[in-house]
C-alpha cells in the first residue's frame, strides 16, 4: 500500500488484514482539513470573544451586564435610617422615643440538636415565649434563621450573651418606646410595625416625626459596611422633629387617676376627661379609660387604640348644653337674664310631651333658676325665644358641627340638624335646647365652656406647645377663632354657672356637714359647673332606657379661669343621674387642680364643716 | 577561525571610568529609560499603594468611630428610656409609698397670705389662717 502523494493527504492507515480485501487508505482532503482548522479557530475565537467579554463584564443576564452586576454588588445605596422625633410632655419628661433594641434569632444549624431542649428551657424561662415553640424553632433546619422574640429587654439581651451559645445570634432593631406605658396613651396614639403613626399625635404628626431617610452610595464589605476608600456619595437623613405636648404630666396624672377611680366605683362602661386652659386652648390633660399600653397596641381592638373618645367618640351633651341655649339668648338678645318663663314640669309640642327630668314643674324660672334646676321645660322655652335661625347661627359660631382643629388623629365633626336639612322639625329646636337630638364631641362642649371662661373667646385646641429640630423651634401660638359672645354675657353666665355648681355641692359633702342645702362645691374658690344626664340614641329613633351618660363641664375658679373641664361617665351601672357619678368626679379634680395651681383660697368661700382640698374619699 | 583577545582589565577600566562619569552614566538611552520608567511607576504605584493604606487605616478608624457613635446613641437612648421611666408619676408614686410617704390632707395644710407689708395695711390673714 502507498502512500498517495497527490491533492490528499493520508489521515490513517488502516492495516490490511490477510483474510480481507485489499483497503484504501482514509484521506481527507486539504480544502476539508483547512476547513476544520478554519471551524476549530472561529469556535476558538468566539470563546475567546465570549471570555473576554465575561472578563470585561459585557456578557448581559437578566437585561443586566455582569459589570453592572458586580458594580451593584460592590456599590450599594444604603439607607440611612431617620430616628424617629422625640414626644415630651410639657415639663419635658420623655412620652415616646426610638430605642434600638436587641432581637433574638436562632440559627438552627449551629444548634447542638442534642442540647437544643436544654437550651429552649433556658430561654422560655428568660424570654416568656413557650419551650415547645423555641425548640420547634431550633429544629427547623430548613430555614437559615428563625425569630425567636423582638425587642428585648436590655437585661435580658446581657443574659442571652452571657449563655454563649452559637446559634443564637442578637441583632438590633430600631423600636418606638413608651417609658409611660399607658399614660396619655389616647393623646400620643401607637405606631405600627412598619414605623408609621396610627393615632393620635404619633398620626397626626407621623410625617414630621418621621423625618427623611437618607441614603449613602459607597463600596461595601461582606458585612455591607461602606469602605472608605473609594469615594463615597451621602445625602445625610433628616431625623424627625421633636414634639413637646401642653400635656402637664401632674394634671394628667390627676385626670387619670380619678377618671379610673370613678368609673371602676360606678362599674361604668367608661369614661372621658379633658382640661383645657381657657385662656389659650391648650389641652392641660385628656384621658380616656378604658385605655391602652401604645407599647403593645396591638393585643388591643382596634376601636380601642385608633379611636379617642375625647374627641372621635360623639354623644348628646344632654342638660350640659343648656349652657349654650342661655350664652346664645343672651347674645342674641332673645331674652335678658330676668326673662321669665314657666315650667310646669312638662310641655306639648306638636304632639310630643316634652317634660323635665324628673317630670316635676319649677314655676317661673329665669335663665339662672333653669339652669339650677336643669329645666327641660324652661330650656326649650327659651330657644323657642332665640328662634331657629339665631339659635342655629350662635351653635356655628361656636363650633359646633365641625372639627374643632385639634392636631390629633381622628377628630369627629358632630352632627348639628339645621332647618336647611332635610328632617328638621321644629320638634329638633326644642330638644337641642336642653341638649338632645344633637351630637357633640367632649372637645367641643369643653372648648364651649373655655370661651365662656376667656370673656367669649373661641381658642382653637392644640396639643403641640412645640415643634424642635435639633435647637430651632417653633412654638405654637394660641389662635383665636371667634367671639361668639360678648365679655358680659360671658360673666353672666358663669355667675349662673356658680349657683349651679353650689347647688351640687351637698352630693358630696352632705356626709360631713350634714347640709343639704347649697354650699361651696369647692371650699375656697368659686367654680362653675352644670351636669348633664345624657340619654344614648339606640339607633332606631328612641333611647336606651338602661343606660345613661352622666357628665359634668365647668371652669375652675369661675373668674380668671385657668382650667376648663369636662368629665364623662359612659353607662354607669349603679346609678342613673350624673349629678351622683360626675359631680364627685369634676369635684376632686377641680379641688386638686386648683391646689396645683396654688391659687389661693378664698377662706370667705367655706361653709361650716367644709375643708379647702377636702373632696370625696373614694 | 581567528579569535581576537582582548585584556579584560581595560574594559573594566573604561566601564568604571564611565561610572565615574556621572552625567554620562545617567544618561538615559535605550534600557535605561525604559528602566527609568519602570522605576517611575512603580514609584508611583507604591505611592498609590501608601495612599490607598493610609485611607484604609482612616476608612477603618472613621469606621470605628461610627461603631462607638453608634453605642453611644443607643446607650443613650436607653438612658433616657430609664430616665423617662423613673420620671413617671405612677413610679413615683409607687416608690413614695414604699418609703411610707402619704398624701398630704387637707386638715394639715396652712394657708399665709404673704405680701408687701409697705404696701397696705396690716390683715388678719398676715398670720397663718388655719383650714377650717
Amino acid at each position: 500500500m502507498a502512500a498517495r502523494t497527490t491533492r490528499s493527504t493520508v489521515v490513517s492507515r488502516v492495516p490490511a488484514q490477510r483474510s480481507a480485501p485489499e483497503m484504501r487508505p482514509v484521506t481527507i482532503s486539504r480544502w476539508r482539513l483547512n476547513l476544520l482548522l478554519l471551524l476549530a479557530v472561529v469556535i476558538i475565537a468566539r470563546i475567546a470573544v465570549h471570555l473576554g467579554s465575561i472578563q470585561t463584564g459585557q456578557v448581559r443576564i437578566g437585561g443586566r451586564t455582569l459589570a453592572e452586576m458586580a458594580r451593584a454588588e460592590v456599590r450599594q445605596r444604603l439607607p440611612i435610617p431617620a430616628p424617629r422625633g422625640v414626644i415630651r410632655d410639657s415639663k419635658g419628661n420623655v412620652l415616646a422615643l426610638d430605642v434600638d433594641l436587641q432581637s433574638l434569632y436562632v440559627v438552627p444549624s449551629l444548634i447542638d440538636q442534642k442540647q437544643a431542649p436544654r437550651l429552649a428551657l433556658t430561654l422560655s424561662s428568660l424570654l416568656g415565649v413557650p419551650s415547645p415553640d423555641i425548640l420547634a424553632a431550633m429544629q427547623n433546619t430548613s430555614l437559615y434563621q428563625v425569630r425567636i422574640k423582638r425587642w428585648l429587654e436590655p437585661e435580658i439581651a446581657e443574659r442571652i450573651v452571657a449563655l454563649d451559645e452559637p446559634g443564637l445570634v442578637l441583632q438590633y432593631e430600631p423600636r418606638r418606646v413608651y417609658p409611660q406605658g399607658a399614660f396619655a396613651a389616647h393623646v400620643i396614639g401607637a405606631v405600627n410595625f412598619e414605623h408609621t403613626g396610627i393615632s393620635g399625635v404619633e398620626g397626626y404628626y407621623d410625617t414630621l416625626l418621621r423625618g427623611s431617610t437618607g441614603v449613602i452610595t459607597a463600596e461595601v464589605d461582606s458585612q455591607r459596611n461602606p469602605i472608605w476608600i473609594a469615594p463615597q456619595e451621602v445625602s445625610p437623613a433628616s431625623p424627625g422633629i421633636d414634639l413637646q405636648l401642653t400635656i402637664d404630666p401632674t394634671v394628667q396624672h390627676i385626670i387619670e387617676t380619678e377618671l379610673k377611680k370613678a368609673v371602676d366605683e360606678h362599674n361604668a362602661d367608661g369614661g372621658v376627661v379633658i382640661v383645657m386652659d381657657p385662656r389659650t386652648g391648650a389641652i392641660l390633660g385628656m384621658a380616656s379609660y378604658p385605655t391602652f399600653d401604645p407599647n403593645r397596641y396591638f393585643e388591643y381592638t382596634p376601636e380601642t387604640y385608633n379611636l379617642n373618645p375625647a374627641i372621635g367618640m360623639l354623644y348628646e351633651p344632654g342638660s350640659t348644653f343648656k349652657i349654650f341655649t342661655v350664652a346664645a339668648g343672651l347674645q342674641a338678645r332673645a331674652f335678658t337674664a330676668d326673662t321669665v318663663v314657666d315650667d310646669p314640669g312638662s310641655v306639648y309640642r306638636y304632639g310630643w310631651r316634652l317634660s323635665n327630668w324628673n317630670g316635676a314643674g319649677n314655676g317661673p324660672v329665669n335663665p339662672e333658676k333653669m339652669l339650677y334646676h336643669s329645666s327641660n321645660v324652661g330650656a326649650l322655652q327659651l330657644a323657642e325665644l332665640i328662634g331657629a335661625d339665631r339659635f342655629y347661627a350662635m351653635l356655628d359660631e361656636f363650633g359646633f358641627g365641625r372639627p374643632t382643629g385639634i392636631d390629633m388623629a381622628g377628630e369627629a365633626t358632630g352632627m348639628v340638624q339645621t332647618p336647611a336639612r332635610e328632617g328638621w322639625s321644629p320638634l329638633v329646636l326644642n330638644t337641642n335646647g336642653y341638649g338632645q337630638g344633637i351630637a357633640v364631641t367632649p372637645l367641643q362642649l369643653v372648648r364651649m365652656v373655655a370661651a365662656i371662661g376667656n370673656d367669649g373667646k373661641l381658642m382653637r385646641p392644640y396639643i403641640v406647645e412645640r415643634r424642635c429640630r435639633g435647637d430651632d423651634c417653633v412654638i405654637t401660638q394660641p389662635k383665636q377663632i371667634g367671639q361668639p359672645i360678648e365679655p358680659g354675657v360671658a360673666w353672666t353666665v358663669r355667675r349662673m354657672l356658680v349657683k349651679s355648681a353650689n347647688h351640687y355641692a351637698p352630693v358630696v359633702w352632705a356626709g360631713t356637714t350634714g347640709n343639704y342645702g347649697d354650699a361651696w362645691l369647692v371650699p375656697g374658690y368659686e367654680v362653675c359647673a352644670k351636669t348633664g344626664t345624657s340619654s344614648i340614641p339606640d339607633g332606631r329613633g328612641g333611647y336606651v332606657s338602661d343606660a345613661t351618660i352622666g357628665s359634668v363641664t365647668g371652669l375652675a375658679p369661675a373668674e380668671n379661669a385657668r382650667f376648663a373641664i369636662l368629665v364623662k361617665v359612659d353607662r354607669p351601672r349603679d346609678d342613673y343621674w350624673a349629678v351622683r357619678t360626675a359631680i364627685p368626679l369634676f369635684q376632686s379634680i377641680a379641688t386638686q387642680l386648683v391646689q396645683y395651681a396654688r391659687i389661693a383660697p378664698d377662706m370667705g368661700l367655706v361653709d361650716p364643716g367644709q375643708t379647702v382640698g377636702g373632696r370625696l374619699n373614694r | 577561525m581567528a579569535v581576537t583577545l582582548k585584556p579584560l582589565y581595560p574594559t573594566i577600566r573604561e566601564a568604571k571610568e564611565r561610572r565615574t562619569e556621572l552625567l554620562r552614566y545617567l544618561r538615559l538611552d535605550g534600557g535605561r529609560r525604559l528602566i527609568a520608567a519602570a522605576l517611575l511607576l512603580a514609584l508611583m504605584s507604591g505611592l498609590n499603594l501608601a495612599q490607598t493604606g493610609r485611607l484604609a487605616t482612616q476608612g477603618h478608624a472613621v469606621a470605628q468611630l461610627q461603631r462607638q457613635q453608634t453605642e453611644l446613641l443607643r446607650e443613650r437612648s436607653n438612658l433616657q428610656l430609664r430616665l423617662a421611666r423613673a420620671q413617671s408619676l405612677t413610679d413615683i408614686e409607687r416608690r413614695a409609698a414604699r418609703l411610707n410617704l402619704r398624701p398630704m390632707k387637707p386638715e394639715q395644710a396652712r394657708y399665709i397670705t404673704i405680701g408687701a407689708l409697705d404696701d397696705r395695711e396690716p390683715s388678719e390673714h398676715d398670720h397663718p389662717v388655719l383650714n377650717p
